[in-house]
């Protein structure tokens, strides 16, 4: 009887070690969206570079948002908390698509997506609990908030070891736009409409290309209208009617260019001319 | 007769692009609307010249806006500046059978079930000021000053969240711009975007 307890609770430890220790916590339902935080690692060891991830499932038509969500919405925040060892390196966003709601036009996602965020561990603990939280905006017609935290411990480790949430993630972050090197960048305000002139450092832009272009900068362009582009080689013109909330030409202009699939980021100080 | 013919185009582009841009600018005279309140009184944007007049969008089953009646933010700015002679106009434009949408009665209870103070609840449902004023969100604000001008427009704060604990942390941009305008200077962000739920019009 004693040998069979002893079994008995040997059985239950590894079944609470094996719920703590993993690279996915439990999926959280919230109000039509569930979520869960994703580790491309079942190992941590010092001085690396890990990804963890920012699993996200709206219910069908149901949406969250890109870093700029477009003519209305709030991006999807996913941060780091209380966690020394680990420091944020960045968010690594997917390629939004264009989702209409009535006159507007938001970025963002429906289905499942994982947000990547890059993070550098430096010192590690036997096991090092990570704590994260993430809010968002889930919407249909009608829009509702929503905030989860999570924890989730990994074990030290001789090496990082890959979780079978790697394949996952790393396709999800592979979408990351790529930086577009610009020779120059100017911005021209035409009274309705802004217009981007861009000259790459690379010929990028072929003739038959498609290119679908997303402002990062928020109250900078309508998200409903549609941008009129021309380019040949390394030189891009795009016009598109200014945002309802567009005051004056920011400091710095950032845009995506997802170009045959491939996504691109260009960011310049416009000149004062 | 070539003069005349031109002059006749160049006046249709502008009616044209009068229609189309339904969005109000800043520092132009602010569209005039009738309106009927929650209690059956007709209101005129003009019978409070001489005053300055604030409108907030809302729709009490909007997130963002439990976010600041919740946490009696919004009674506070509608307490503070009708007890300085401004006019604070609360517009509902939900379309009936929408999110949001009461009728006079049913505006009334609401602003004594949640302690609110505006100078009238304009009701909206048709989305005929909403859509004048380019209103997409609740809570949307906009300031008019003592001579129609409109003088801000955008969001209540600067941290879109629907969560109470940012109000603190965050700049209230009506505070900001009612500052600067009592201090006689121009408001330094005129424009910004307004967050939270969009508006349900019909």
């Amino acid at each position: 009887m004693r040998k069979l307890i002893l079994t008995f609770s040997a059985g239950l430890a590894a079944m609470f070690s094996y719920g703590a220790i993993a690279a996915a916590t439990a999926w959280q339902q919230a109000d039509h969206i569930q979520v869960r935080l994703l580790s491309n690692v079942d190992t941590l060891s010092p001085d690396s570079t890990i990804f963890l991830g920012l699993e996200l499932k709206p219910d069908e038509h149901w949406h969250v948002y890109w870093k700029n969500p477009g003519d209305s919405g709030m991006p999807i925040k996913f941060s780091l908390s209380d966690t020394p060892a680990l420091q944020k390196e960045k968010l690594l966003w997917p390629i939004p698509e264009k989702i209409p709601f009535g006159d507007l036009t938001n970025f963002g996602y429906e289905g499942q997506l994982i947000l990547p965020m890059q993070v550098k561990v430096s010192k590690v603990d036997d096991t090092t609990v990570i704590k994260s939280d993430a809010s968002w905006l889930v919407c249909k017609e009608s829009c509702i908030p929503g905030k989860a935290s999570f924890e989730m411990q990994l074990p030290k480790g001789q090496s990082l070891k890959a979780a079978a949430e790697e394949p996952e993630i790393r396709r999800f972050a592979a979408e990351e736009a790529r930086e577009l090197p610009l020779m120059q960048g100017q911005m021209h305000d035409e009274g309705d409409h802004l217009s981007i002139e861009l000259f790459a450092r690379k010929p990028v832009f072929k003739d038959d290309s498609v290119i679908e272009f997303f402002p990062v900068n928020e109250s900078l362009f309508s998200a409903s209208a549609k941008a009129e582009m021309k380019w040949k080689n390394n030189f891009l013109k795009l016009k598109q009617k200014k945002s309802d909330s567009f005051f004056s030409v920011p400091e710095l202009i950032s845009g995506l260019l997802v170009i045959d699939g491939q996504a691109w980021e260009f960011s310049f100080k416009p000149s004062s001319n | 007769m070539k003069a005349l013919k031109l002059i006749v185009a160049s006046a249709l582009l502008v009616s044209l692009s009068g229609v189309a841009l339904a969005v109000p600018a800043v520092n132009k005279p602010a569209p005039d609307f009738t309106a009927i309140d929650s209690n059956g009184k007709t209101v005129n944007l003009k019978d409070f010249a001489g005053k300055k007049v604030i409108l907030e969008w809302t729709n009490a089953d909007c997130p963002f806006v439990k976010k600041h009646y919740n946490s009696d933010n919004m009674q506070g700015l509608q307490t503070k500046y009708t007890e300085d002679d401004v006019v604070w106009l609360s517009v509902i434009s939900s379309a009936k059978g929408k999110q949001g949408y009461v009728d006079g009665k049913g505006a009334n209870k609401l602003s004594k079930d949640r302690g609110a103070a505006p100078s009238h609840v304009l009701l909206d449902p048709e989305g005929t000021i909403g859509k004048a004023y380019g209103a997409k969100t609740t809570p949307h604000m906009y300031i008019v000053d003592e001579k129609g001008t409109l003088k801000y427009m955008g969001a209540i704060d600067s941290i879109r969240s629907a969560d109470a604990a940012d109000i603190p942390k965050a700049t209230n941009y009506v505070n900001k711009a009612m500052m600067e305008l009592a201090e006689g200077k121009s408001v330094s962000e005129p424009v910004t975007q307004a967050y939270g739920c969009s508006v349900k019009y019909k």
